[in-house]
């Protein structure tokens, strides 16, 4: 598999800018060595950023396979992902059709009871606008994250139908619309590998440890907070997010794939703030080559409000981080850089 | 419209705005061309010239990139892809220069970071020759290019746009995928830990 530069260049993903910064600073001599002299040079500064650069950066953390963001001009933005792999084009297209004519009229029905169930119609309107997209285009990640969610609605009210619970049970009309939504949901969304690799990640973990009950409801804390950033996360990556919130129905994680996909996520939206409280400490600590924070935020207007929540919420990132060590130590020395930069401009 | 009058409407689109978005576009393109430096293998450029010639065309690829991430027009920038383009030209021979897009596509990229005074004209119009000679799957191309001027223009932001993934859509380009394996496997081949691709 092609990995690195040119890797990082196919997916669009943000350069290392320290690590960028070093690249051009490579002196012209070595340049004119050639292969074997360029290589070793790259290979050496590629090292040692990746322990501790000479400004004592940390690596960041692997983002987990799931739903991505990024900081850009219009605050928090949950990045497009495509399908990827080979998938059964026919099946996949009679599916996706079928979901077509579900999806909105399970949204229609829901809007209509979300004075009862406001979560559901959540849900039910984010998947009606993920899964309306040309096949092509659809973004798989987020449909699988966000079917979590239906599904565990689907289970959740089923209970529900059978007088298990005290939630309002649905009209049978709209429960079918629910139960067959949900099933046409599992078939397509599975003959996606992305999709299968998801849902074989989240079996794994929801087998392998209490700790993760915590990380869910800690993650839950996490993305209300989120939610109530306002203009500082994209209209569309609210409805998302609400959407992932909702998904977390059940009371035991254990239950659904729901949260799982709510950790992910949580995770690699913790990944992309950290990362701007890294370039923002490396433009401000050092010239770090001009690097690009003024281009991507140019009044600075998201990176200090992402500051501010990082040290205001921080007992909850670092307690969200804590049972995964590389995670909370990088979050943890970017919280530490961002306070001592406040202190020493003493505001 | 014609094809024509729509790569003059970019090109004046271009010229108008930031010379970063010229070189977005630029960058972009070249960058789509780079597993086509495995054609360069199989011709008379062999060996340590063939993996010299790789190493050239991915330091003219690297400059223009990071022109696109830097806030201020640096100097030293400018100087980095004058070099870039001159030792990637000492590089072609007369047997196999004008063959490969990926050779061309550099250069145009390079000399468009490279401009000394920047100049929006010049760097628009080595933008579109940049998006020219790149051409490597020229349906998805096109429809890459198409979408990489929406993305600028809409935004407004050259940043945005470098930020995309290099193609839209399902990256199920039997011929690209199948040349950038060849290329992992022939610079591995070289053994001297190709950082930048592999």
């Amino acid at each position: 598999m092609i990995g690195s530069w040119y890797a990082d260049r196919l997916y669009g993903l943000p350069p290392d800018l320290i690590l960028l910064n070093e690249w051009i600073a490579i002196p012209d001599k070595l340049w004119e060595g050639g292969a074997q002299v360029v290589n070793l040079e790259l290979k050496r500064i590629n090292e040692g950023v990746a322990t501790v650069s000479p400004s004592g950066r940390l690596k960041e953390p692997e983002l987990e396979p799931g739903p991505e963001f990024d900081i850009t001009a219009g605050g928090l933005s949950l990045k497009p992902s495509r399908a990827s792999g080979q998938f059964d084009r026919r099946t996949q297209t009679v599916l996706h059709d079928s979901l077509g004519n579900i999806a909105p009229a399970l949204a229609t029905a829901s809007r209509r009871v979300a004075n009862y169930h406001p979560g559901l119609s959540v849900i039910c309107s984010e998947y009606e606008r993920l899964v309306r997209q040309p096949l092509d285009e659809i973004d798989v990640v987020a449909l699988w994250t966000v079917g979590a969610g239906l599904l565990a609605n689907r289970d959740a009210f089923a209970r529900a139908y059978d007088h298990q619970s005290m939630t309002e049970p649905l009209e049978p009309a709209h429960f079918a619309l629910l139960q067959q939504a949900a099933e046409v949901h599992g078939g397509f969304i599975l003959g996606f590998e992305q999709a299968r690799e998801l849902a074989e990640r989240a079996d794994r973990a929801r087998i392998s440890g209490e700790a993760m009950e915590r990380v869910v409801s800690l993650a839950r804390e996490i993305i209300e907070l989120l939610l109530r950033s306002g203009r500082q996360v994209d209209a569309q990556t609210r409805q998302f997010l609400a959407a992932v919130e909702e998904g977390l129905i059940e009371p035991g994680w254990r239950i659904t794939r729901a949260g799982y996909a709510a950790y992910v996520v949580t995770r690699n939206a913790l990944i992309a703030i950290g990362r701007l409280l890294n370039w923002a400490n490396s433009a401000f600590a050092t010239v770090a080559g001009g690097i690009v924070l003024t281009q991507i935020d140019p009044g600075l207007v998201h990176t200090q409000f992402w500051i501010e929540f990082a040290l205001k919420n921080s007992q909850q990132i670092l307690a969200f981080a804590e049972p995964f060590p590389e995670l909370k130590i990088w979050l943890a020395a970017q919280i530490e850089a961002a306070e001592k930069d406040r202190e020493d401009s003493g505001s | 419209m014609t094809q024509s009058s729509k790569n003059e409407m970019t090109l004046q689109s271009l010229a108008k705005a930031d010379v970063r978005s010229s070189l977005a576009i630029a960058s972009r393109s070249a960058l789509r061309s780079i597993p086509l430096i495995v054609g360069l293998s199989s011709n008379a450029t062999r060996g340590e010239v063939w993996e010299e010639l790789a190493l050239r065309i991915f330091q003219a690829n690297l400059i223009p990139w990071a022109y696109c991430w830097t806030p201020t027009i640096s100097a030293e920038l400018v100087a980095k892809a004058k070099l870039a383009r001159r030792l990637l030209l000492e590089k072609i021979r007369p047997m196999d220069a004008g063959q490969s897009p990926a050779v061309h596509a550099a250069a145009a990229a390079a000399a468009c970071a490279a401009l000394e005074p920047i100049d929006r004209i010049d760097a628009a119009t080595l933008a579109l020759q940049t998006v020219e000679r790149g051409t490597f799957g020229i349906k998805a191309r096109k429809r890459a290019f198409e979408i990489d001027c929406t993305t600028l223009f809409e935004s407004g932001s050259p940043s945005v746009l470098i930020q995309q993934p290099l193609w839209y859509g399902p990256r199920n380009e039997n011929v690209f995928v199948e040349h950038l394996k060849r290329l992992e496997d022939e610079l591995l081949a070289r053994g001297h830990d190709w950082v930048l691709v592999c």
